[in-house]
């Protein structure tokens, strides 16, 4: 056998280079070097900006910089207690690591240098870290935005009434048919109070004048409208309230008589120009002409009380001709010095004196009182954005949490990856606490830099959503798009807050994290095999746990369970409890079946709502956090079964490609990796899981709402197609209707009914108090009896669905009742007691049926006490039925202003609408249609579910980083393994699908989770709220968000995957990492 | 009659590119081996034992010359062809055993079985056999983290020979093995070799590893120096 050699070529292709030549050469030492520095230096800039924002707010809470330093301290934030507290933290951890960091400089420097080793992975690191900051930074810029946006609009709609004095109009509630916004009075209470005031410094002028509404009819271009704001007030006594400015910029004057000024939504509404005649109709019989002086911008006064229709301002004299009330007026405006900005800071002072001087006038003989007005329209409009923020926060802790998840799972990843150094580190004499110090230094850099990438990128996020809001709210155009727009505003308070968050929920996860990984057996650890676990120990350590677990779980069950009125305390207790019994019973029996039986008894608990009010009975209350709980730990059970039967699992999997041998290895392989590292699979579940969840959540709750909208039109209009709401008594709708041959022929059906104002108390057996919330509310009454006929008999012919009626009645006998029972009453929808009430929006609290109520005439006085019969399903028209002898005897109201009609077959929509509001114009009637109504809100929900979608799924940005990294650190681990499988004939195509199936396998998993358990929620809400949301599953809606998550997991971990199966076997083999 | 030669190199060269410049680890390398040889690979650590054993296994590519294995000329086939004659004519050993650590024992060893087609019953029972054969009866569904360094060697010997291959490429088999455990392992590649008539290319340092094969090359500097 013959074997020589011959010569040496010269440098040819085909030539690969090795690994491990290029990395030792001095040249290229240097350059790690010198790119070590660089990122370090980038690190050091992150947190020294990050420190420059804090230093900023510390400034600008202490503005007078001669305070003393416990000053400063307490003024942290502006002011704001939960600021400062972040803040005092962030400084005291920044003192804390500075002096660390001197006393242990090795430690230190090991740490950040760790941070520059790899400067991809640092940047992946830095993504995946930044999500929390990003979330709450993005809510808090979204809110402050929406707050200067409000505090916008109330600018326009308060002016410069700074308070104001008023009564509540007889027909408060929710039907609002009144004329007039508030209830008249003498006007020589005003002259007495402004005679009463001069001396006051802080007041700059009182302003009488009369509010309400009124149609208009534009006599030039022959267009109507009703339902514009009415506005009276003289240009002399008005004066404090400001000028008016016209439309061109110039000085507006007046309003003078016989002349009107329009502003420039009513002008739009009317088509109306200066010079134009204009009809006005109010209460009075007759209308008057006027003749438009000026169109006046709203941004200034013409934007007071503005109803959405447009104002019309007039005169004194005039408004309290058109509304028949000589002499009277209803509203005092009082303006204080410092402007319009400035004037609210004088209320706390100038309130008292106006109470004092409204009782020398005999203002409470009309029930007047003075209202802080601007300063409580600004606080509600800061209680607005604060709500705004509070939803997108919540909708955001799932993300926020799958981005802890996600630190956890990084730093126990670079734990491993760097087992065996740490090893050696311990063998030459690193202590246990100077390695977690070591991850500590290095998770501050990360922290520090993430935070403020996070915080930065939250304030990029915000910006989007108010450009999508500006098309959401302001219809995609116009001047409410563009002031949205416009007010895109972040605080320094929001900046600081989102970084010191971020920052703190980073370095607090790493640091436990970093102690948990930092326990090891060194010799293991040095030889890279995995640690081994004590069974003994680890059987002490479940026993302790589960013990400490089951009697936080008993105290809190305690707590919450008999109240009732608190469900999280009470759920979460029983969550502990159940996770109590896995963890003892796991001292002596296979973990499997423990843990097992732990989790299913939690997703029995959080599945079924039925079970949840058994243990806990209603009525009760809780917040929003009872949802995030059930998400929280539906996911949790889903993922325990999981990690505890993963093997069964992949053996199930494995087994379903046994037919096609071919692609049983790459099966088998791909399957086996996750299931034998069951923590990082759990970490990447559970991410994907959290952030699906809170997508499918959302998503099915608006295809409920959308469905249930759509559905239940029929249902909601109770048959009828229109309801009209007339401000002004109409004394014979149906006479005149009868006798109209036009009219007669536009409708089937026209019920009239009688309406007004009631105030309710929903727990008689108390009386009105701040914990017993009565409220203003609409009552309504058909009239029965024989001279109905039945085209116009509500008992004969609605078709309203109840959700509950009281023991013992059916739908039947409750309508019946209803019609000859004066003590009994129906209520909408928005009445149904149920656990999220508080947070519905309804503002009322809710009966059950059975329940008795007071009503009391806000007309007469006179109360009733009335048994609700039955709850409608409706909640578009918001009503206490009661009957119609109660009505008009017993609450004294005996004009009719509401109607429903439903048109006669082949009658469009827009004819009844037009003729019937032609017909009643000078009453101002306004007919609605139920479905236009319906379906304006339905798109607006949409819309607004879309954007929630969208704001929830940034928390994808975590699952797919997630997976990313795991695909980033996988090519490295296994490379080797690589190596040996190509080795025995793996195909590079085979080891792309090895990889892509692996993570495909991770992601559809916790997509699974997440939308399976998203739909439980869906459902279990629907369960507990019922009425307009419906529970359907959005499956084209779904079908997008899985594909677009899977796509996307595709995207991230393709690259990798491509590169693992790119890599020669022989560079492979010989790797060791 | 002697028997065929089934791997052949003629003017083989592996030269690796770097900043530094151009690194030869093989230079010109004229190898012929019968069927059924038993032939260590000798030299000292950098001589480019394992490049031979990489190159000539088609597990990495060379730079010049031409490999034909059973005839083959590994040059002209493509990565997938390359990958499916290395699952169906060769099995590997390597010094580090390169188990796969998520699989078990059994799993191991039908892996290549699977990759080359082998009903998964077939292929299961197999590796049973070859496990038992090897002293592992028992062991099978214990992941490699759970046996010893020679169970793991023996283990990574089933599923090299599990597919009964024509050539068995070993680098460093006993590299990671005490003393009794090499001569064990060693006995057992000879009495497979003879039993079975497959051709075994033995990278090693170890001179008793060389003395128990039929034929040794030394190497130095690329070149092969003695034969």
């Amino acid at each position: 056998m013959a074997a020589s050699s011959r010569t040496e070529p010269t440098r040819s292709g085909r030539a690969r280079s090795g690994r491990s030549s290029s990395g030792t050469l001095p040249g290229k030492a240097s350059d790690a070097q010198r790119r070590g520095r660089l990122a370090n230096q980038v690190l050091l800039i992150g947190t020294a900006l990050g420190l420059v924002i804090i230093g900023t707010s510390l400034w600008l809470g202490t503005t007078a910089g001669s305070e003393q330093a416990v000053t400063a301290l307490s003024t942290l934030g502006a002011g704001d207690p939960v600021v400062g507290l972040l803040v005092l933290i962030v400084v005291i951890v920044a003192l804390f690591s500075l002096v660390l960091g001197l006393k242990d400089r090795v430690i230190a420097k090991i740490g950040l240098r760790n941070v520059s080793r790899a400067r991809t992975r640092t940047v992946v690191l830095l993504f995946g870290l930044l999500i929390g900051s990003t979330i709450i930074s993005s809510s808090l810029v979204i809110g402050d935005t929406v707050n200067t946006l409000s505090v916008h609009f109330t600018y326009i709609a308060d002016g410069t009434v700074d308070e104001a004095v008023w009564a509540p109009a007889q027909s408060l509630g929710g039907l609002g048919t009144s004329s007039l916004t508030y209830a008249p009075f003498p006007s020589s209470v005003f002259t007495s109070m402004n005679s009463s005031l001069p001396g006051s410094p802080e007041v700059s002028g009182l302003a009488p004048m009369l509010l309400g509404t009124a149609s208009a009819f534009d006599l030039t271009r022959q267009v109507a409208q009703p339902g514009l704001t009415l506005i009276g007030a003289d240009a002399w006594t008005s004066a404090t309230l400001g000028g008016f400015t016209s439309v061109n910029g110039s000085a507006a004057n007046g309003p003078f008589s016989g002349q009107v000024l329009l502003n420039p939504t009513a002008a739009s509404e009317l088509s109306a120009s200066v010079g134009d005649r204009i009809s006005l109709s109010g209460a009075a019989a007759s209308p008057t002409t006027y003749t438009v002086a000026g169109i006046v911008r709203a941004d200034t006064r013409g934007g007071f009380q503005d109803g959405g229709f447009g104002d019309v301002f007039v005169n004194l004299a005039g408004a309290q001709a058109l509304s028949g009330i000589p002499g009277r007026v209803n509203f005092i405006a009082v303006t204080n010095v410092g402007g319009i900005s400035g004037g609210p800071s004088h209320t706390h002072t100038v309130w008292p004196q106006l109470n004092a001087s409204l009782a020398s006038a005999g203002g409470q003989r009309y029930g007047l009182t003075v209202h802080s007005m601007l300063q409580s329209d600004l606080l509600s409009a800061e209680a607005n954005s604060a709500s705004l923020t509070q939803l997108f926060l919540v909708l955001g802790l799932f993300s926020i949490g799958a981005g802890c998840v996600l630190i956890v799972g990084i730093f126990a990843m670079l734990a491993e990856e760097r087992r065996g150094e740490m090893g050696v580190a311990r063998a030459v004499g690193m202590r246990r606490g100077q390695l977690i110090r070591a991850y500590y230094f290095e998770g501050l850099a990360y922290s520090a830099g993430s935070a403020l990438l996070g915080t930065l990128l939250g304030v990029v996020v915000g910006w989007g959503m108010i450009q999508a809001f500006a098309n959401v709210f302001g219809g995609g155009g116009g001047s409410e798009a563009q002031a949205i727009v416009e007010s895109f505003s972040f605080t320094t308070r929001s900046l600081v807050l989102a970084y010191a968050a971020g920052f703190l929920l980073t370095l607090g996860t790493v640091t436990v994290t970093s102690a948990y990984v930092s326990r090891m057996n060194i010799v293991r650890a040095i030889r890279s095999q995995p640690e081994l676990v004590e069974r003994a120990r680890s059987q002490r350590l479940l026993l302790a746990s589960g013990v400490l677990l089951a009697l936080l779980g008993a105290a809190l069950y305690h707590v919450g369970a008999p109240s009732g009125t608190d469900m999280d305390i009470g759920y979460l207790g029983v969550s502990l409890l159940l996770l109590a019994v896995g963890l003892i019973a796991a001292f002596r029996l296979p973990l499997r079946w423990t843990f097992s039986l732990s989790a299913v008894g939690l997703l029995i608990f959080w599945s079924d709502l039925s079970l949840r009010n058994d243990l806990f009975p209603g009525p009760h209350t809780g917040t929003i956090f009872v949802f995030f709980q059930e998400g929280v730990f539906l996911i949790l059970a889903a993922v325990i079964l999981y990690v505890f039967n993963s093997d069964l699992i992949v053996r199930a999997l494995t087994g379903l490609s046994r037919s096609g041998s071919r692609n049983l290895p790459v099966v088998r392989l791909a399957f086996s990796y996750p299931a034998h590292r069951k923590f990082r699979s759990a970490m990447t579940i559970s991410i994907f899981a959290m952030v699906l969840f809170t997508i499918t959540a959302i998503a099915a709750i608006g295809n409920g709402i959308s469905s249930g909208v759509s559905t239940s039109i029929a249902t909601q209009s109770g048959g009828y197609e229109f309801y009209g709401v007339s401000p002004n008594p109409i004394t014979d709708m149906s006479g005149t209707v009868q006798q109209n041959a036009t009219l007669r022929a536009d409708v089937s059906t026209l019920v009239p009914l009688y309406s007004g104002g009631v105030m309710v108390n929903a727990r008689p057996s108390a009386p009105c108090s701040a914990t017993n919330m009565c409220f203003g509310y609409g009552a309504a009454a058909a009239p029965t009896g024989p001279s109905v006929p039945t085209w116009q008999n509500f008992y004969g012919t609605n078709h309203f669905n109840f959700t509950a009626t009281a023991p013992g009645y059916s739908p039947s006998q409750v309508w019946q009742a209803l019609e000859s029972d004066p003590n009994v009453a129906v209520v909408d929808g928005s009445f149904q007691s149920n656990i999220i009430s508080e947070f519905q929006g309804n503002g009322h609290p809710g009966v059950r049926a059975g329940d008795g109520m007071n009503l009391t005439s806000l007309a007469s006085g006179s109360t009733v006490t009335v048994r609700v019969l039955g709850i409608l399903s409706e909640q578009s028209v918001p009503v206490v039925l009661v009957n119609n002898q109660t009505m008009v005897e017993t609450l004294g109201y005996s004009t009719q202003n509401i109607f429903l009609f439903t048109a006669a077959p082949g009658v469009s929509a827009r004819t009844v609408i037009q003729n019937f509001q032609t017909h009643f114009f000078a009453e101002g009637l306004q007919v609605y249609d139920f479905a236009s109504e319906l379906s304006n809100a339905l798109q607006f929900t949409d819309a607004f579910i879309n954007l929630l979608e969208v704001f929830v799924a940034l928390g994808l940005i975590v699952g797919i980083t997630s997976l990313g990294i795991l695909a980033l650190r996988a090519v490295v681990e296994r490379r080797t393994q690589i190596g040996v499988v190509r080795a025995v004939g793996f195909r590079r195509s085979q080891v792309l699908a090895v990889f892509l199936t692996e993570y495909s396998f991770l992601a559809l998993m916790g997509i699974g989770i997440g939308a399976v358990m998203g739909l439980v929620l869906a459902y279990n809400l629907n369960q507990a709220i019922g009425g307009f949301f419906s529970f359907a599953i959005p499956w084209a809606n779904l079908a997008f968000v899985l594909a677009t998550s899977y796509a996307l997991t595709l995207v991230a971990t393709g690259m990798p995957s491509f590169r693992a199966s790119r890599i020669p076997p022989a560079e492979a083999i010989r790797y060791s990492e | 009659m002697p028997s065929p030669v089934v791997v052949e190199g003629r003017d083989v060269w592996k030269v690796y590119a770097s900043e530094a410049g151009d690194v030869p680890a093989l230079k010109g390398l004229e190898v012929a081996i019968r069927k059924g040889e038993m032939v260590a690979v000798m030299g000292p650590s950098g001589c480019g034992k394992t490049t031979f054993l990489n190159c000539f296994s088609g597990l990495d590519d060379i730079t010049k010359g031409t490999i034909r294995i059973e005839g083959k000329d590994l040059r002209n086939l493509s990565d997938n062809q390359r990958s499916e004659y290395r699952a169906l004519r060769m099995g590997f050993v390597f010094q580090a055993y390169n188990l796969l650590p998520v699989l078990t024992a059994q799993e191991n060893v039908e892996l290549p079985l699977l990759v080359a087609g082998v009903p998964p019953k077939e292929a299961r029972q197999r590796a049973v056999l070859w496990l038992k054969e090897l002293g592992l009866k028992g062991r099978e569904e214990h992941r490699p983290s759970a046996l010893s360094g020679g169970e793991q060697q023996r283990v990574t010997l089933a599923r090299a020979l599990a597919n009964r291959p024509a050539i068995v490429w070993a680098d460093e088999p006993t590299g990671n093995l005490d003393e009794e455990n090499s001569r064990a392992v060693m006995e057992l590649l000879r009495e497979l070799n003879r039993e079975h008539h497959q051709t075994f290319v033995v990278v090693t340092h170890d001179p008793s590893v060389a003395g128990a094969c039929d034929r040794t090359m030394r190497m130095r500097d690329g070149r092969i120096v003695t034969d």
